[in-house]
């Protein structure tokens, strides 16, 4: 675990933090963070692209369902320990249900730099895996919601007319899946071959980049720690708690599906992550009696640096351990 | 240069709630607008611009009294009490 401290990328990450909680003025342009964030979404998908052509559909059918089948469960347990233990409204556990059934892209690409630095390899489809389970928690979320809320009580948090057209819309054209899709369908086309000439910009310079960007999401990452006071401890626990229950749960499906090692950490630690730019933004507009602050506290303070720090190698490690018991 | 009185609609709101805002303007016959990024903290929180889902947006509407007012009522029962949002008229005035 103590390698995984040392990568450059999360050294990066805890400088940031540091700036942060330290006050420190440092902050990446606004320009050059969006920037950042499409390049880096874009060569993700560049790179699943390019290597999926080598992908069957026998072998990605099970890991596909095993996605989907993660990203209906997950918000469902995660609603059900909010509401019963954490006691929280219908609302209020619906959304947080329904970021920390989504994924974060940037713990998926830290994690893929992982494996890369420790030469675990992985399957070429990974990155669509990202994609799947992105969307299903959030139609799960407005689902719970939906079913779950009493009319007329003042928890019934929810538009009265869902506009699913808007919200699929936010969800597949917003900016991550389209990225990644149109990186995917570059990369898929051009093929090994022709993607060579555009590899010095995407691929060469990848880590470097995010070690940038990284730079940038712990100052952001920091600025969260502050509003952990109006979470309660509770819901600090949970942004523990919950990505370890959904990791082992993804180590489990994953190898179970039949992904290699590095496969199954990649499916594991997407699980166990929570989303903080698609889920905010859907579940505002869907469920807009939900406090903001209760989902994106902890998903973006908590979970975000607890996976790329400690549950990365976690769900590494959980991931040999049960493929050496499958055998 | 002869001038017309009309009224500024400006709404502050966070940028969650942009798309729907400028949908709900061009039900009621807005055609015309300005949005501009904008950053700041209030009774419903900070958005400080760090990243996406921590913006707000201004609007700005030129329209006619009437329209304002329909317009600003509209706003503050719709969406005031669930977003961090601030709407108010100013007078101006514009070249006929």
């Amino acid at each position: 675990m103590l390698d995984n401290l040392l990568d450059p990328v999360i050294l990066c990450f805890i400088v940031g933090i540091i700036g942060g909680l330290l006050k420190s003025d440092l902050r990446l342009p606004d320009q050059l963070y969006e920037t950042l964030c499409i390049y880096l979404l874009f060569t993700i998908g560049l790179k699943g692209g390019v290597e999926f052509s080598n992908a069957s559909f026998s072998a990605v059918i099970f890991p596909f369902s095993a996605a989907i089948t993660l990203g209906i469960s997950i918000p469902i347990i995660a609603y059900i320990i909010l509401r019963r233990i954490g006691k929280l409204t219908t609302t209020d556990s619906a959304s947080i249900a329904a970021h920390y059934g989504s994924v974060s892209a940037v713990t998926f690409a830290v994690v893929l730099s992982y494996l890369t630095l420790k030469g675990v390899a992985f399957e070429s489809f990974v990155t669509v895996l990202l994609v799947i389970l992105e969307i299903p928690a959030i139609a799960v979320g407005i689902l719970i919601a939906r079913t779950q809320a009493v009319p007329n009580s003042s928890d019934g948090g929810l538009n009265t007319k869902t506009d699913w057209a808007s919200l699929l819309h936010e969800v597949f054209l917003g900016r991550t899946i389209y990225l990644l899709l149109g990186g995917l369908f570059v990369g898929y086309v051009a093929g090994p071959e022709r993607i060579k000439m555009v590899s010095p910009v995407f691929f060469d310079m990848f880590k470097g980049a995010l070690a940038i960007f990284l730079l940038e999401m712990g100052i952001i990452t920091s600025r969260r720690f502050s509003d952990l006071k109006k979470t309660g401890v509770f819901l600090v626990g949970f942004g523990i708690g919950m990505p370890l229950i959904s990791g082992t749960l993804g180590t489990v499906i994953g190898a179970l599906s039949g992904l290699s090692v590095g496969g199954t950490t990649v499916l594991a630690t997407l699980a166990a992550s929570a989303s903080y730019i698609a889920a905010p933004a859907a579940m505002r507009i869907a469920l807009p009696k939900a406090n903001p602050t209760l989902s994106l506290t902890p998903a973006l303070g908590i979970t975000f640096p607890f996976n790329i720090a400690f549950g990365i190698p976690i769900y590494y490690t959980l991931s040999v351990l049960v493929h050496t018991w499958k055998g | 240069m002869p001038l017309v009185k009309k009224k500024l609609l400006t709404i502050v709101t966070e940028s969650a709630l942009q798309t729907t805002l400028i949908k709900e303007l061009k039900r009621h016959s807005v055609t015309e607008y300005t949005q501009m990024e904008s950053y700041g903290e209030g009774a419903k929180g900070v958005r400080t611009g760090d990243w996406d889902q921590n913006r707000n947006v201004t609007i700005q509407v030129i329209c006619s009294e009437e329209l304002g007012e329909y317009l600003l009522n509209l706003v503050h029962t719709t969406y005031c009490e669930d977003y961090a949002l601030i709407a108010y008229l100013s007078d101006i005035e514009v070249p006929s």
